[in-house]
This record gives structure tokens, C-alpha cells and sequence, in this order.
């Protein structure tokens, strides 16, 4: 009869299916446009973009699938019932470390942008600084918090994604769309790798999988989830080139903000959306770093069992700190997220597929111990 | 103790360094701050993000009361049905 409780360390389906989306559209999608143009001829990148997305739909499922057949139980338990228990040290700790890394790309950039478009005379250190400590503060409280704040967020930063396509619309020009299916093989290939990249960090649900009250229809729900950022994404590539043309979108450093910055709403009562708009964009770069702090806390966790949770918040704030601010110049953050991108997203789809295939050919049977 | 001095102090803060987006950071800790309350063990947040939508029309502005036929599905009540509909009923 009692269909739901409050209890501190479980979460229901729809708040994890909600966390995928607000895992994955982080700062990626602001250059993202600019990203796949560069790599595709004229207006193709969408197709690049949708079989990424596809891809990584079919990878989700398959993570949701094993990870639903065994509730209640962490990434590391039933890696080691699957592979041996050294093989899933192994791979619990390259996650921690990978999703660490995510944390402080993402922080990083977003202080670079700010310090482009916001606020020049402040320091990069101060602003990573200032919103690593605000991090920090949502990790430290309970983990059902964080996902509650997810679902307080989600809808105000689709609301202003909706807003600025919607607003752009006026300036539409169709004719950049043609000539289309004029790329290779090859610049396919490179769009779909640059589109993998955007959608990097889904691989929470490995992980988060174990907090699910019911994880019967899971699979479903995270897919769903999946689905919002990848029809986000094609929307906003498509919105940008046919607003600012494919040559002008490749040489944009970040054409998602260019294109908040086109808006004139009408009598001009409020200019410079695109501040608010990056500002807006904050909170999605906010719920994906604490996110991406909270696997690894929670991965580390597993491994590590007498370590408490505020001992390795405090472990792992410096060293994200450190690794945020040890790119140089512009140059070097895009290369460290490259880097980041062909780690972080080869080595979650890699795990995946060996874990599901490796299941289904010995047989493991799913199981239900109550070893969280 | 109060969230005025606070916000404001961050105000001032960021209007003296001429900055803009300090504040979303306060909005930010507000929310996180909101989301760990906890009265009488049901969050502070509930109908919004344990999402119960058919709560939200008692929220916002309230429907009338000819509408508000349900009992607030956050308290779990055994009877789902609120006095105001079985007094119409009868």
C-alpha cells in the first residue's frame, strides 16, 4: 500500500531518468555546434548526432539492463560477481578518476566562458574557486538531495533552451540547409566520435542504478531519459546553422551563446539574453559537476569502505581543483577534453559491452542480496 | 541566521567586482539548502521535486475548491478522496 517512502538513500525511477539528462547536457553543448560543423560538410552534422544518440541510447539500455538485474547492489558488487573482484577494482577506479576529470573540465570551462563573457577583470581561479565550494556543499549533503535538486533544475534549463530556439526562429534561413548528404565516410565517422563527446557522463547510470527503489523498468526510463538531450542537441545544431550559416558556425568559439545573443525581444525591453542565458546554463554545468564528484565519491566508497564520505569529499575537492587549473591556455583545455572525451566515452562503452556479453555467456544469474 | 544579510552581502560583493553571475551561485546554495530540509521526515521540496503534480493546483494558486477534491497525495492518507467531495457527494 505504501507506495513511497522518504527515505534518505533511495530514489524512484523518474528522478533517475530526469539525472540523465542533466548528467549529460553540461558544457559540451556549448560548443557543440562548432564542434560537428567543423568535421561534416554543409548542414549533415545532424546525422552524425542522431546515430551517436542512437548508439548511446542502445548503451544505456544495456546498462540499465544489467544493472536492474542486480537491485540494491554497487557497480563494484556485481562487477566482481560478473568479471573477478581485481578486474572490477580496476574498473571502479579508472571510473572514479575519468568522472573526477569531467568534474574539473567542466569546471573549467565554465569559468573560461565566464571570464569571456560575464566578468574580465576577476580571475579564473576565484570563479572555479567559488563555484567548486558551492559544489562541494551540494555533495556533502544527503545523495536523495541531489537528485531532488536535479529535478528543481531540469525544467528551467530546458525552459531556456526551449526559449532560445524558439526566439531565433525569426531569423531562420532556409537556404542554409542545402546542399545536403554531401559528406564522406570519413567525415561521418569523425562526426559521430565529436557527438560521442557531447553526450559523455551518461555513465552514472551504472552506478546510480543501485539506489532505484524498483528497478524493474528502469531500461525504459533512463533510455527515455537519454532521448531528451540527444532531440536537444539536433534541435540546437540545426537552429545554429540555419541561423548563422555552416561557414560562420565552424569559426564560432561557441555558437550555443552566439545564439542566445541574436535574441531581440520585442520593444527591446531586455538585451544581453545571453547573459542570462549563461547564467541559466550555470545550473546545468552544476548539476553535472556534483554529480560527477558524487561517482566518484561513490565509486572510491566501494573500494575504500572505511573511508567515511566527507573525508573523501575533502580527498577529492583539492585534486579536482588542481586538475581544473592545470590546462594552460584555451588551447590546452580543448585538448584535455578531447582527451577526456575518447577516455571517458570509449572506456564506458567498452565496459558495458564486455560486462552485458561477458553476463549473458556465463550465465550469471541475476540476484537480489540486500549488499548495497 | 537570516538569508537577507546573506544575499545581500554577496550583492555587494559581486556589484563591487562587477560581476553578474554571483548570485545565481546564492540561488544555487538557496536551492541546495532547500532540497536537505527535512520537516517531520518529508522534504521540504515535496511536491515539486519528489514530483506529485497532483498536488500543485493547492500551490501556486489555488484552484477552486470544487476542483480540490483529493487529499494531499505527500501525506500518504489512507483515503485519498478529501471531506470536501464526500460532503458533495451525500
Amino acid at each position: 500500500m505504501n507506495s513511497f517512502e522518504y527515505g534518505d538513500e533511495k530514489i524512484s525511477g523518474k528522478e533517475l531518468m530526469i539525472a540523465v539528462p542533466s548528467m549529460v547536457i553540461s558544457v559540451g553543448a556549448l560548443s557543440l555546434p562548432r564542434d560537428i560543423a567543423v568535421e561534416t560538410k554543409s548542414s549533415d552534422g545532424w546525422i552524425a548526432l542522431v546515430i551517436a544518440g542512437v548508439f548511446c541510447i542502445l548503451i544505456i539500455w544495456m546498462m540499465a539492463k544489467i544493472a536492474a538485474s542486480f537491485p540494491h547492489q554497487s557497480f563494484f558488487s556485481y562487477a566482481s560477481i560478473i568479471v573477478s573482484k581485481p578486474v572490477a577494482v580496476v574498473l571502479t577506479f579508472i571510473f572514479a578518476i575519468l568522472f573526477i576529470s569531467l568534474g574539473a573540465f567542466n569546471i573549467r570551462v565554465l569559468g573560461d566562458t565566464s571570464q569571456q563573457y560575464l566578468f574580465n577583470q576577476t580571475p579564473v581561479e576565484v570563479v572555479t574557486l567559488s563555484f567548486l565550494l558551492v559544489v562541494v556543499y551540494a555533495v556533502a549533503g544527503s545523495r536523495a538531495a541531489l537528485f531532488r535538486l536535479n529535478m528543481l533544475f531540469f525544467p528551467i534549463i530546458i525552459g531556456i533552451s526551449l526559449f532560445v530556439i524558439l526566439f531565433n526562429l525569426k531569423w531562420v534561413d532556409w537556404t542554409n540547409l542545402f546542399p545536403v548528404f554531401q559528406t564522406d565516410f570519413q567525415g561521418h565517422l569523425r562526426g559521430i566520435k565529436k557527438s560521442a563527446f557531447a553526450y559523455m557522463g551518461f555513465g552514472i547510470v551504472l552506478f546510480y542504478t543501485a539506489y532505484v527503489d524498483r528497478p524493474k523498468n528502469t531500461p525504459k526510463l533512463a533510455m527515455l531519459g537519454m532521448l531528451i538531450p540527444v532531440v536537444l542537441y539536433v534541435l540546437v545544431y540545426l537552429i545554429c546553422l540555419l541561423v548563422f550559416s555552416h561557414a560562420a558556425t565552424s569559426h564560432l568559439l561557441f555558437p550555443t551563446i552566439d545564439l542566445a545573443k541574436r535574441i531581440e525581444l520585442p520593444g527591446g525591453i531586455l538585451e544581453r539574453v545571453e547573459a542570462i542565458f549563461f547564467i541559466i546554463f550555470t545550473m546545468a554545468v552544476f548539476t553535472t559537476t556534483a554529480m560527477a564528484l558524487d561517482v566518484a565519491i561513490l565509486a572510491l566508497q566501494s573500494i575504500f569502505k572505511r573511508l567515511k564520505k566527507m573525508q573523501l569529499i575533502f580527498m577529492l575537492s583539492p585534486l579536482l581543483y588542481f586538475i581544473a587549473l592545470s590546462p594552460q591556455n584555451i588551447g590546452q583545455i580543448h585538448m584535455f577534453g578531447d582527451l577526456l572525451g575518447n577516455y571517458l566515452v570509449s572506456f564506458t562503452f567498452l565496459t558495458t559491452i564486455v560486462l552485458f556479453i561477458i553476463a549473458k555467456i556465463r550465465g550469471v544469474k541475476p540476484n537480489d542480496q540486500k549488499t548495497t | 541566521m537570516d538569508i537577507r544579510f546573506f544575499t545581500a552581502i554577496v550583492a555587494l560583493f559581486c556589484c563591487f567586482f562587477r560581476t553578474f553571475s554571483g548570485m545565481i551561485l546564492v540561488f544555487i546554495m538557496m536551492s541546495i539548502h532547500m532540497v536537505n530540509l527535512k520537516s517531520l521526515g518529508i522534504p521540504y521540496s515535496t511536491p515539486f521535486t519528489p514530483t506529485m503534480s497532483g498536488d500543485w493546483k493547492d500551490l501556486i494558486i489555488r484552484a477552486p475548491m470544487s476542483m480540490l477534491t483529493k487529499r494531499p497525495k505527500f501525506l500518504d492518507p489512507e483515503d485519498s478522496k478529501s471531506v470536501n467531495k464526500e460532503v458533495k457527494d451525500s
